[in-house]
């Protein structure tokens, strides 16, 4: 009985080093300069702030919102944690994992990851083809678990062990000395990466992209000024249904918000759209009527000036911004009051 | 379900703890059941040929010693099965190339376009129930009388895919048997196991990526390139294979089941006889017990004996696969033992004309070197998906003699970089060195489970880390299939 129990033990014992070494081995490869959830969620760990406001979404979430003029204005905290290319099943397990150690008083998802990632990928794809590292960096959950059988392009060792991902980093000679420390300081001082550098800014600014740019990373401005002929005319009244696997993360997002008292809002930042993310957006207007959750089309509720209000066809810079953050600033302290 | 999968590994660990959770009188039926539900994962209508086989075989051994006419029963059934893997296996091929031939010669006829499903481990199950059959003709063995025990030993779920062909004698006792949980048992079943993930990860997925560019552009390469494709092949061959064995030794150890050992430095071999006697084992033997002896094997003369080999070996070049270039495979190794035969004197003589020592090292070396290069060029119409590809892929590779590719960094420019060639190299070597100590009867893994607890689990570690880091999975790669899991 004794040697029995002695031979448990150490089982568990291997068991436990062999995670433990995994783990690190997950640390050590996984491929941080180009993940903008691993860079974000180490800066706001160590910040250990608590946010009011959180906004998630795609790129049209970070560049839209700002946190930083809105926590300096309207004295509510707030952060934007949304990235390139998010889709709603992203969404929906960044919200978790985030309310686990912060509930915020209010959510804003920027609708572009329920409608218009076809212009990029199609749905069943857009994981691996537009923004492979997208869910890599989220803990193992059974929700997480439940998005990948949901995605055939995901599977669930490579999204949750990095170092099936990224385990030819070793071979190839691509490790770096900040890989061996998981803070933000050491990977802060790479200046080649695209993705470090953007969200470098992001970080100094609560998540806000503060848009144009000097410097080779953005064109510095784009003409929009026939962004009104370019953008597809869709009546009010014409819908499109959203993939059911789209819809099915958007119930539980609101049930997530509600679960949590959280006032949940959608909103579509202007950008160049095609009819059918058009159609699409009126669709997602009439299911948040249903589902009692406000909804803002940027677009038709306020004017932006196409000479100075964006960055290019798809992103507001930081004037158009501003305009949209004191809008949905409005909403957000009338739904606190 | 793949060995290689997630799925599997789940499986067997549940399968593993209801066996020795359960009362020993239901092991055996969980055993069963769990290997037909497996088999059934790959396509449920595999069962049916799995049962027909086992149905047949079974029926002919429990009366074939109460009827007069043994042989013609026997035969008959033999036949029936044979004509069932035949069809499914052969047919397409045989009737789309005689029409082929007929068209050459003038004669208009199209064959009928046939297309059947291929069970998966049909080729492994039907030769496993033929030497049954006869073994209980012969009255080697007592026939079994229980026929869910009996499919339980055909569709025995760790080697139906890929093997090794155990003998009914051999693995059925052990399926039956009363196995106590063995800690020990289990740790050198767990070992084996990495072994093999490591041939077959590290080692011959990895080697694979030369290989596949070497025989996808043979056209466009030339001299040494394809060489050390032709060389990556036969070490990425033996590598899958022998990985994939121990692999299912180690999956069927966890219930104390021992498969056969069906591998024994084959590189190594003197001569081609001596390769097909360290060469997947278990098929050569089964060829040899029962298609090279009941052929009357070397006893009726020279003459009979060349005629046998070369069934022999036409069988065997069948069973591997539907094309002339698995029947050109198989026949040029029956030339090779042909012609080792009726120059076995001269050779001999000659050695002793130049004065090469017998049994020195440096002939050992040569006859290695030798033999290792008619295997060599026996697998390249093995792997090259033709006749005239592999005839066209050694022709481009002796046309040209261009071995600066060697120093200049071309080879590294097929998708295997320089830091992985050198890691595959020295797992090769690694590799080498294990079977060697293995030959000169010294375990490895025995060594390893006896050794001091910290220095044990630093191994265990650094086997679990070669296969997570090294090993050829996850994004960016596509984990392929086991090669013999195709026959």
């Amino acid at each position: 009985m004794k040697k029995a129990f002695k031979r448990i033990f150490a089982c568990i014992t291997f068991c436990a080093i062999l995670l433990l070494l995994i783990w690190q081995a997950n640390e050590i490869l996984i491929e941080k300069s180009l993940n903008r959830y691993y860079i974000l969620d180490h800066a706001i760990a160590e910040d250990n702030r608590s946010y009011e406001v959180q906004v998630f979404g795609s790129c049209h979430s970070y560049t839209s919102f700002n946190a930083k003029y809105f926590e300096e204005t309207y004295g509510l905290s707030s952060y934007d944690l949304g990235n390139s290319g998010e889709i709603v099943p992203t969404t929906y397990l960044r919200m978790v994992e985030r309310f686990k150690k912060d509930v915020p008083k209010v959510v804003l998802i920027d609708i572009w990851g329920t409608n218009a990632y076809e212009t990029y990928s199609p749905l069943e794809s857009i994981f691996v083809e537009y923004l492979p590292p997208n869910i890599e960096a989220l803990p193992f959950s059974l929700k997480k678990a439940e998005v990948i059988s949901d995605y055939p392009s995901l599977d669930i060792i490579s999204e949750n062990f990095a170092i099936s991902k990224y385990k030819d980093r070793l071979i190839n000679g691509e490790i770096r000395e900040y890989d061996f420390n998981y803070s933000y300081d050491k990977i802060v001082n790479i200046t080649t990466d695209y993705v470090r550098r953007d969200t470098s800014m992001r970080i100094e600014n609560n998540g806000f992209c503060e848009m144009p740019m000097t410097g080779e990373l953005y064109t510095p401005y784009r003409d929009v000024s026939d962004y009104n002929e370019k953008q597809a005319v869709v009546a009010d009244d014409e819908t499109l249904a959203l993939e059911e696997d789209i819809v099915k993360y958007l119930d539980k997002i609101i049930d997530l918000c509600k679960q949590n008292d959280v006032y949940l809002i959608f909103y579509r930042a202007p950008y160049i759209s095609t009819v059918n993310e058009l159609k699409k957006a009126n669709w997602l207007s009439e299911y948040c009527k249903q589902n009692d959750v406000a909804y803002y089309d940027l677009e038709k509720e306020i004017t932006f000036d196409l000479s100075t209000d964006f960055l290019d066809y798809e992103h507001l810079n930081k004037y158009g911004a501003k305009k949209a953050t004191d809008y949905l600033a409005t909403h957000i302290l009338e739904a606190i009051s | 379900m793949s060995y290689l999968s997630l799925n599997f590994v789940v499986f067997v660990a549940i399968l593993a703890f209801l066996y020795y959770v359960l009362p020993v009188k239901l092991r055996s039926g969980v055993l069963l059941l769990a290997s037909l539900f497996f088999y059934a994962l790959f396509d449920f209508r595999y069962l049916i040929f799995l049962i027909f086989t086992a149905f047949t075989t079974f029926l002919a051994a429990r009366i074939v010693n109460k009827v007069k006419a043994k042989k013609i029963l026997v035969g008959t059934v033999i036949i029936l099965n044979a004509a069932v893997w035949f069809a499914i296996k052969e047919l397409p091929w045989v009737l789309t190339t005689s029409s082929r031939a007929l068209n050459l010669f003038g004669i208009d006829w199209t064959a009928p376009t046939l297309s059947f499903i291929v069970p998966i481990g049909i080729s492994y199950f039907t030769l496993q129930a033929i030497a049954y059959l006869v073994d209980v003709l012969k009255q080697k063995y007592p026939c079994e009388r229980n026929f869910f025990k009996y499919l339980l030993f055909l569709s025995w779920f760790p080697a139906i895919v890929q093997g090794p062909i155990s003998r009914y004698n051999e693995l059925m006792p052990q399926l039956l048997n009363t196995n106590k949980f063995s800690y020990e048992n289990m740790r050198r079943s767990l070992v084996l196991l990495l072994f093999g993930l490591i041939k077959k990860m590290v080692i011959a997925d990895r080697l694979g990526i030369l290989v596949n560019y070497c025989f996808g552009n043979f056209k466009d390469l030339s001299g040494i390139v394809l060489y050390v494709g032709a060389i990556a092949y036969s070490i990425q061959l033996y590598a899958d294979f022998s990985g994939c064995v121990d692999f299912c030794r180690g999956i069927s150890g966890l219930f104390g089941v021992n498969l056969v050992h069906n591998f024994n430095r084959p590189y190594l071999s003197l001569s081609i006889k001596e390769f097909w006697s360290r060469w997947h084992i278990s098929l050569s033997s089964w060829l040899k017990d029962y298609i090279y002896i009941p052929l009357g094997g070397n006893r009726k003369g020279k003459f009979r004996k060349y005629i046998n080999i070369i069934i022999t070996f036409f069988v065997s070049g069948m069973w591997h696969g539907a094309g002339l270039n698995f029947l050109v495979w198989g026949l040029m190794h029956a030339i090779y033992q042909i012609i080792g035969d009726m120059t076995a004197s001269f050779r001999g003589k000659f050695k002793r004309f130049i004065g090469v020592n017998k049994g020195s090292t440096s002939e050992k070396i040569y006859q290695m070197f030798i033999t290792f290069h008619l295997v060599l060029f026996a697998w390249i119409f093995f792997r090259s998906g033709g006749m005239l590809n592999g005839i066209e892929y050694i022709k481009n590779m002796l046309c040209s003699f261009n071995p600066w590719v060697l120093m200049d960094g071309t080879l590294f420019t097929y998708g295997l970089s320089q830091n992985f060639a050198i890691l595959l190299i020295a797992h090769i070597v690694i590799l080498f060195f294990i079977e060697h100590r293995f030959a000169k009867q010294e375990n490895v893994i025995e060594g390893i489970l006896n050794s001091h607890l910290i220095l044990r689990w630093i191994i265990y570690l650094i086997l679990i880390f070669d296969v997570l880091l090294f090993g050829v999975y996850g994004t960016g790669y596509s984990i392929s299939s086991f090669m013999y899991g195709g026959f």
